[in-house]
C-alpha cells in the first residue's frame, strides 16, 4: 500500500479529538510516523513495542487494545496480529473513540493489502496466461524462411529430406589406412585445376 | 473453610457472575483486595507488567510520570492508576479487573470512584 494512502487514512486520525500523532508499524518496523518526536525515539517506541506484544503472545494472552497515561500525553496502542498503530493524544477521556477509529483503521489498512495481494496474483495468472498461448502446430510451410535476411544472404529453406528415418543411427565413415575418406567410386571426386 | 474465606470465596464468585470489577489496592510493594489471595496476587501480577510497559514505553518518549495503564486481554479489562490523593512519596496505586470488555472510559470511572470510596 502506498504511503499516500496509509496517510490520507490517518490524516483523519490525527486530526480528530486531541490527536497528536500516529506511528504504524509491522512488528518492529516502522511502516508509517507522524509524531513529534525523533526517528530514533519512534524506532524504541515501536521496539518496546514489539517486545511488549511478544510477551504477551509467550504468555498465551490476547491483549489487543493498550492505554497508557503520562504527565505529558497519552497513549493508545491497539495490535493486531504483527500489526500495531499507536495513537498520542491529549484528552484521556478520548480513549475509546481513539481505539474504535484506530482499530477500523487497521482493518481497512489489512483488507487494503489483502486486496493488493489478490490483485497482484491476478495479474500474475494473467500475464501467464499471456506468455503461454494455444500450442501452435508449426507446419512444414512455416519452417521455410522464405526472404534472406539481409542482402547478400542466401536464401535458406530448410525441408525435412525424404527417406530418413531418425532411429537409424549415423555410421561413422570408413576411413582408409591414410586417414583419407574412403570415398565412394559414384561420388564425383574433385578435380584439381591446373 | 473459615468463615473469612467463605465471604471471599462468595465476594469473588458474585464479581464474577455479575461481571462487575474486582477492586484492589496497592502500595509500597502490597496489595490488598476484597476477593482472596489468589485474586489479589493475579492483580498484583498484572499491575507489575502493566508498571513496567507503561515506563519501558514512557521512557522512550521522555514521558516518566505514568498514571495510569489498561489493557484488554481477551474478554477482560485490567488496569490501575496511581491515586493522585496519596503522599507522592509512599503513593498508592488502585486498579480492577473486570471479566468483561467494559470501556476504559467507564473502567477509568469506576476506578475513580473506589478511589473517592464510592465502592466498597
Amino acid at each position: 500500500m502506498k504511503v499516500e494512502t496509509i496517510q490520507s487514512s490517518l490524516g483523519g486520525l490525527k486530526s480528530a479529538g486531541s490527536v497528536f500523532g500516529v506511528i504504524l508499524a509491522q512488528e518492529g518496523d516502522i511502516i508509517y510516523s507522524d509524531v513529534p518526536f525523533t526517528q530514533d525515539r519512534v524506532a524504541h517506541v515501536v521496539t518496546v513495542l514489539d517486545d511488549i506484544g511478544f510477551y504477551f503472545k509467550k504468555e498465551n494472552r490476547k491483549v489487543d487494545q493498550l492505554a497508557f497515561g503520562y504527565d505529558g500525553g497519552n497513549l493508545v496502542v491497539v495490535m493486531d496480529e504483527a500489526y500495531r498503530l499507536v495513537v498520542c493524544h491529549s484528552q484521556n477521556d478520548e480513549i475509546d473513540f481513539i481505539a474504535k477509529a484506530a482499530k477500523a483503521f487497521l482493518i481497512d489498512y489489512q483488507m487494503g493489502l489483502f486486496a493488493a495481494e489478490f490483485e497482484k496474483d491476478q495479474d500474475q495468472e494473467r500475464a501467464i496466461e499471456t506468455v503461454s498461448p494455444e500450442p501452435q502446430v508449426i507446419t512444414q510451410e512455416q519452417i521455410k524462411v522464405q526472404e534472406p535476411l539481409r542482402p547478400g544472404t542466401q536464401r535458406i529453406t530448410l525441408r525435412a529430406e525424404k527417406g530418413f528415418d531418425k532411429t537409424e543411427p549415423l555410421q561413422p565413415r570408413p576411413r582408409s589406412a591414410t586417414g583419407a575418406n574412403d570415398q565412394s567410386p559414384d561420388r564425383p571426386r574433385a578435380r584439381r585445376s591446373n | 473453610m473459615s468463615q473469612e474465606n467463605e465471604t471471599v470465596q462468595a465476594a469473588l464468585n458474585e464479581a464474577l457472575s455479575t461481571r462487575t470489577p474486582r477492586y484492589f489496592r496497592a502500595s509500597g510493594g502490597n496489595a490488598h483486595g476484597q476477593t482472596g489471595y489468589q485474586d489479589t496476587e493475579r492483580f498484583a501480577e498484572n499491575l507489575m507488567v502493566l508498571q513496567e510497559c507503561a515506563l519501558l514505553v514512557g521512557e522512550r518518549l521522555e514521558m516518566n510520570a505514568v498514571s495510569y495503564a489498561y489493557i484488554y486481554d481477551g474478554e477482560e479489562t485490567i488496569g490501575f492508576r496511581f491515586d493522585q490523593s496519596t503522599d507522592p512519596a509512599n503513593p498508592q496505586v488502585v486498579g480492577a479487573i473486570q471479566n468483561r470488555r467494559v470501556s476504559m472510559r467507564d473502567f477509568t470511572t469506576g476506578l475513580n470512584e473506589y478511589m473517592e470510596g464510592g465502592h466498597k
